[in-house]
């Protein structure tokens, strides 16, 4: 697997710290449809970097990209300096990028606590021995098969890491105050909507991720739940968890976002601060159509 | 050479006639009709019946024929797959299988199990090419399935219902807002479905001459692969693998002699799957939809027996029957147990992580063998030969499967389907190492510590034993937080993968321990039969395995024990309904899979 | 409170479904105690894929019923048989044979069809000390499962050389197709061998599954390897098949098939003309014992008999013929089996059994060809 390191990080000077994640000239069609035409732009540590843009912009499938649900018929996306547009989506969360989905999956039939836990069970170094191994063919069974033995045997040192585990568990869920630890054992098909987006959302933190990738967390949320996951988002940034957050609530994006990206029909057309892209013509332009922005120019 | 192409075309046609009708269900209800075998038969049986018996016109018997079939496939609708649209296909998968048995006892019962002769109401010999000589019924096979395609393909594209239905088969929840009559449609996709394969009952009846209630199911199983590997949901790819199919199996049988024909129709099932799923001109989605609502069928939580509960079960078991029971009751016992493993080897696979197997009879026979061939011909200690069955079972499987694991859904199961098939047939082919069709004779008992294990009660108590010993497996791994892993592959695959987990590495896992279990059980079955031949593992086995656990409940262990003694104990004490026996486990199935997904021995999620 | 009232229901049903099974367990019928019917356990297909061989066994059955009862059964005693429904499936087959051994009413076994289902339950019956008349089983490790294994059928190694010989009269040069089976199989050994005894050439050869329903692929390989024969070793509804796809792949040369009964005949149609096969009996033989049997069977059902029916009357009226001998009891069987020169057969005339628990002897079959749907003696 290829690990080539730009130039820009190897130099990197003292001032501008290397972006966590780099996307330049992304492309992606399905059939005839250009979905993702040519997308780049940077991450910085620490950022919060909103994707807005009208339904059918791309927002989402620029996810799908960066997260590995898709791979791109051209570009690339860096992580740190490492090229990862060809790696399978487990690869990249074991790499650090974590990710909510646009409808909200959490393993319905399992507990609440155990969304979480499976959120963290990649990085458990004493009950998945052998991590190096499991990347390639044939040799990936000596730690499949010590995970089995030891699930089957249960030492001492694995039953610690399983105790350390659930207190993280308990730890993420607090997080959202009284909406999830209550709930803890209760299987996640029995939660409320907002609950089960919450679930998923600390299901994406407990892999403690370099780069966390949020699709529309508000959707389906009312006023008082959306301030809520608002909330959340800025204590995280608070915490230095850098973001890439795709919303269509615009009061939510220009609060949070460090940075916003406009989309249509597949291209960045705007990038910027929330209040330089709030201003941008060719935004206003993108959301409302064109003879309206015309009107108003018109009428001023 | 001219003449192996053009039998293989023309017998290709066959599967293509029923293909048809597979594929266009599978496109607009997304559901693997395993009753359309069922169908085909009932039409040839029918056919014969107006042309035989009513001396019907053979347009006549047609139109009545495909009139039968229609309302049948209207009723397999009705019955077991629309009421199961909004659960993961495999539920419309298994209700369907209930479906076929039903129908091809019933025609067993209303027919008579006879072999008989189709009339040969078309020329089946009035042209040839060179030495090969064809007929009228040969040219209009080919003009049905050629004209299928442009008629339904014409249909499809330019009428209204026509286009309701390609709406349909692309987005019925869209399809449904936009107010096209989605019931209707599928209810007409059906008819049409199950008409054209009563027509080609009626054909394919005439091409072969020799018909019986019995040959749906062959039938149904070669269209499957032709459909496949044509691209399930495209009908000019089922006329296409069907031909294509028909090809390669002629030249095949042509070099390598006939007994490779399962072989070469599931190894190329299974290359389909592994190279390119979609196959020849289908398309597989990218994104599978989002599971909100929970899997189908792990939904139920299994009832947690308390450890002296348990205790007392095994108490039971181990200390009172072989008491009270006598010779044959533990004989009927010792094939529940047997049973009972077997089911057990998909507690994890299927039931946990929701990779349905319909092959299971493959790592039993693989255990089988390898356990008669070392104790028996190589006089390994029996204890030594259990577990390398196991471990034989668990490694060979976990080979053949390997490719399998990156596709989901009902991919992987038509992929188990083959590889079952697949290792049975090559285990027929495999002369040198298992004696082919002759079988293994003289298998030994089981021999522990110098003592002989041949009496009901001792071999009763041998398989509690190892029934315990694979619970006692099962049961930990699923309570342990590899369980929790593979219940999260079960529930969403690519939320797993999100959080930095392989699926495929875990449902190979799962798989492997399931393997594992199957061929300790195996190993018992050989050494009480003291014979073991390929065809005693057949698709049916595999099936009634998976019953089990659904009966019992999939994701409980204990629920798999429950399950053998209702299926394979019950018929014991229900000898007295001979005639009903099947079509009584067909009702029991669609009725369970319909009213009570999650089995016997579990409350609903 | 459900869940424990649900583990309540289920312990309920285990015990009483294990209640019901002793209940059921317990011997119906009576004991041999020198009254009442005289019982064979029959152990067939009833329903399932080979139902069909179960319908014959039983018109042959019923028919021997009839005539032995109204000869006054077994020293005056009723003959009667429990039939049990094993699908041919050794799952069912086993339990089966354990619960024949455990009614001592029933003084011997009938059956099962297949190989599997046969040498599956073999041990039980073998342990227990009852005959098991495996009539239908000819692979000859079927008798090696123990002393109380019989077959009527004759060895192939016996079988399958006297028809080579036969066969040899009608062609030197052979293509050869056969039941990828353990009897296919064993045969097509047996077939090679002697062929290249008697200086036979095998133009082709290729094994095909049971199931197979289309052979014209294998015939038209076999039409190319310019044959004199084309021979198939299958039973009637192959050999049906294959007779009527012949000819449309071009196939000219004769076909002789290991088996061809009334059964393939009707099967085929017109395109059973001219086929070959031998037999020990066939309908039309002269012989009167052929004649008495199928005219009573013809009277009837109305048809002619196939193989399996006669296989099922002969194996039925052998064992009356044994317990009449030794005595009606399962010893009895055994040693009026062992010990009898002149059990009755309409296959065979009277035969005995040899050492090997297979009939010693046996007449050699004629070449039979079919001539306007009927089976007459065939001149090579």
């Amino acid at each position: 697997m290829t690990a080539e390191r730009s130039p820009a990080s190897a130099s990197a000077s003292a001032s501008a710290p290397a972006p966590v994640l780099e996307v330049a000239g992304l492309a992606r069609s399905f059939g005839a449809v250009r979905a993702v035409n040519g997308v780049s732009f940077q991450v910085r540590q620490g950022e919060v970097v909103s994707v807005i843009g009208p339904n059918g912009s791309g927002k989402t499938t620029t996810l799908n990209l960066l997260g590995g649900l898709l791979t791109p018929d051209s570009g690339e996306i860096r992580l740190h300096g490492r090229r990862i547009e060809r790696l399978p989506a487990e690869r990249r969360a074991e790499l650090g990028i974590a990710r909510t989905f646009q409808n909200g999956r959490v393993f319905a039939s399992l507990p609440v606590a155990d969304n979480v836990y499976v959120g963290q069970y990649a990085k458990l170094k004493r009950t998945r021995p052998f991590p190096r191994l499991r990347h390639l063919p044939v040799l990936r069974w000596l730690p499949l098969l010590a995970e089995l033995l030891l699930a089957l045997v249960q030492p001492p040192t694995v039953r610690r890491e399983q105790s350390e585990a659930a207190a993280r568990t308990e730890t993420q869920l607090a997080r959202f105050g009284t909406r999830l630890l209550p709930r803890a054992d209760h299987r996640a098909h029995t939660l409320s909507y907002a609950n089960r987006r919450r679930t998923e959302i600390a299901r994406a933190l407990a892999l403690e991720p370099t780069l966390l990738l949020l699709d529309e967390p508000t959707a389906g949320m009312n006023q008082t739940e959306t301030a809520e996951v608002l909330d959340q988002l800025l204590d995280l940034k608070a915490e230095g968890q850098t973001i890439v957050l795709v919303e269509h609530k615009i009061d939510l994006v220009m609060t949070v976002s460090d940075r916003v990206i406009v989309m249509d029909e597949g291209q960045a057309i705007a990038a910027g601060t929330p209040a330089e892209v709030r201003d941008d013509e060719r935004v206003v332009e993108a959301y409302l159509g064109r003879r309206r922005a015309q009107r108003e120019e018109a009428s001023r | 050479m001219i003449d192996t192409l053009l039998a293989g075309i023309i017998h290709g046609n066959t599967y293509a006639l029923v293909a048809i009708g597979l594929s266009l269900i599978f496109g607009v209800s997304n559901v693997v009709n395993f009753a359309q075998g069922s169908v085909f038969a009932a039409g040839t049986m029918s056919g014969w019946w107006l042309i035989a018996e009513q001396h019907w016109p053979l347009w006549a018997a047609i139109a009545g024929v495909c009139a039968f079939t229609a309302v049948l496939g209207l009723a397999v609708n009705l019955l077991a797959v629309q009421p199961l649209a909004k659960v993961p296909p495999i539920a419309a998968l298994l209700a369907t299988y209930a479906v076929s048995v039903v129908l091809d006892n019933l025609s067993q019962v209303v027919f008579g199990p006879d072999t008989r002769r189709f009339p040969q109401a078309l020329d089946t010999l009035n042209f040839h090419v060179g030495g090969f000589r064809f007929g009228t019924l040969d040219v209009v096979m080919f003009a049905v399935s050629v004209g299928c395609i442009l008629l339904l393909g014409g249909f499809l594209k330019f009428t209204k219902y026509g286009q309701a239905i390609r709406a349909t088969a692309q987005d019925s929840d869209a399809a449904l807002q936009m107010g096209v009559p989605v019931g209707r449609v599928r209810n007409l996709s059906f008819m049409l479905a199950s008409a054209l394969g009563g027509l080609a009952g009626v054909l394919v009846g005439m091409y072969n001459s020799n018909i019986s209630p019995s040959s749906g199911t062959a039938a149904g199983l070669t269209a499957f692969t032709a459909a496949t590997l044509g691209g399930l949901g495209s009908l000019p790819g089922a006329v296409l693998g069907g031909l294509a199919l028909g090809i390669v199996e002629a030249f095949g049988i042509s070099y390598w002699g006939a007994g490779v024909d399962n072989l070469i129709i599931f190894g190329v099932l299974l290359l389909v799957l592994w190279l390119r799923p979609g196959g020849l001109l289908g398309k597989v989605p990218l994104i599978s939809a989002e599971p909100l609502t929970g899997t189908f069928l792990g939904g139920g939580r299994p009832i947690r027996l308390r450890w002296w509960q348990a205790l007392a079960l095994i108490g039971v078991a181990a200390g009172v029957v072989p008491w009270v029971a006598d010779d044959y009751q533990l004989t009927t016992g010792t094939q529940v147990l047997i049973f009972a493993i077997l089911a057990l080897s998909l507690t994890l696979v299927s039931g946990s992580a929701a990779q349905i197997s319909l092959g299971q009879a493959g790592p039993m026979a693989v255990g089988a063998y390898t356990s008669a061939l070392l104790v028996g011909e190589h006089g390994w200690p029996f204890l030594a030969g259990l577990f390398a069955a196991g471990l034989a079972a668990a490694v060979v499987g976990t080979v053949l499967m390997s490719p399998t694991w990156r596709l989901s859904g009902h991919y992987v199961s038509i992929a188990t389907l083959g590889i079952g098939a697949v290792t049975v047939a090559a285990i027929l082919n495999l002369d040198w190492l298992t004696h082919g069709p002759l079988g293994i004779t003289a298998i030994p008992p089981p021999s522990l510590f110098g003592h002989q294990i041949i009496t009901p009660t001792e071999t009763y108590l041998l398989d509690l034993t190892v029934l315990l010993v694979a619970l006692g497996l099962v049961v930990r791994l699923q309570k342990s937080f590899l369980g929790t892993v593979w219940s999260a592959v079960g529930a969403d695959e690519t939320a797993l993968g999100a959080s930095g987990l392989r699926p495929a590495d875990y449902k190979a896992l799962a798989y492997a321990v399931g393997a594992f279990v199957a061929g300790l059980a195996g190993s018992l079955l050989a050494h009480q039969y003291s014979y073991l031949d390929p065809t005693m593992f057949s698709p049916e086995l595999s099936m009634l395995a998976l019953t089990i656990i659904v009966l019992g409940g999939m994701n409980s262990p204990f629920g798999a024990v429950l399950g053998a003694v209702v299926l394979v104990g019950a018929p014991e004490v229900l000898r007295m309904a001979q005639d009903a026996r099947l079509l009584t486990y067909g009702v029991l199935l669609l009725l369970l899979i319909r009213f009570r997904p999650q089995g016997l021995w579990a409350r609903r999620a | 409170m459900i869940s424990s009232k649900r583990r309540l229901l289920i312990g309920a049903l285990t015990t009483t479904s294990l209640l019901v099974l002793a209940a059921c367990g317990e011997g119906s019928g009576t004991s041999a105690d020198g009254t009442g019917p005289v019982y064979f356990g029959v152990s067939a297909p009833v329903t399932g894929q080979y139902a069909e061989y179960g319908k014959f066994y039983k018109q042959g059955f019923d028919l021997a019923l009839d005539q032995i009862n109204a000869d006054g059964g077994v020293n005056g005693r009723k003959v009667k048989l429990k039939w049990e429904d094993s699908q041919s499936d050794p799952k069912q087959s086993v339990p089966i044979a354990q619960k024949f051994v455990n009614d001592k009413s029933i003084i011997a076994e009938l059956g099962d069809f297949s190989s599997p289902a046969s040498m599956a339950a073999s041990p039980v019956y073998e342990r227990n000390k009852l005959v098991q008349y495996g009539f239908t089983n000819s692979s000859p490790k079927f008798t090696l499962g123990g002393q109380y294994m019989w077959s009527p059928g004759i060895s192939q190694a016996t079988a399958e050389v006297q028809q080579t010989d036969e066969l040899a009269k009608f062609g030197k040069k052979v293509a050869v197709i056969y039941q990828n089976t353990d009897w296919g199989k064993q045969v097509f050994e047996i077939f090679q061998e002697r062929a290249e005894k008697l200086g036979l050439t095998v133009t082709y050869s290729s094994a095909y599954l049971p199931s197979t329903t289309d052979f014209r692929p294998l015939l038209i390989k076999a039409r190319d390897s310019k044959p004199d024969l084309v021979y198939d070793i299958g039973y009637d509804n192959d050999a049906a098949a294959i007779l009527t796809q012949a000819p449309k792949a071009g196939v000219t040369a004769k076909i002789f098939t290991e088996q061809l009964t009334a059964t393939g005949i009707k099967l085929a149609g017109e395109s059973a003309e001219g086929a070959l096969t031998t037999a020990t009996w066939f309908p039309n033989s002269t012989e009167p014992r052929v004649k008495a049997f199928t005219k009573a069977f013809k009277a009837k059902y109305g048809h002619v008999p196939g193989a399996f029916e006669v296989y099922a009357y002969d194996a039925l009226t052998q064992l009356v013929h044994a317990a009449k001998k030794g005595g009606a009891t399962r010893q009895g069987v055994y040693q009026g089996l062992k010990s009898s020169a002149d059990l009755p057969s309409v296959q065979y005339g009277k035969f005995r059994f040899q050492s090997d628990r297979r009939p010693a002897d046996p007449p050699t079959p004629v070449a039979v060809i079919v001539k306007n749907g009927e089976q007459v003696p065939a001149e090579g």
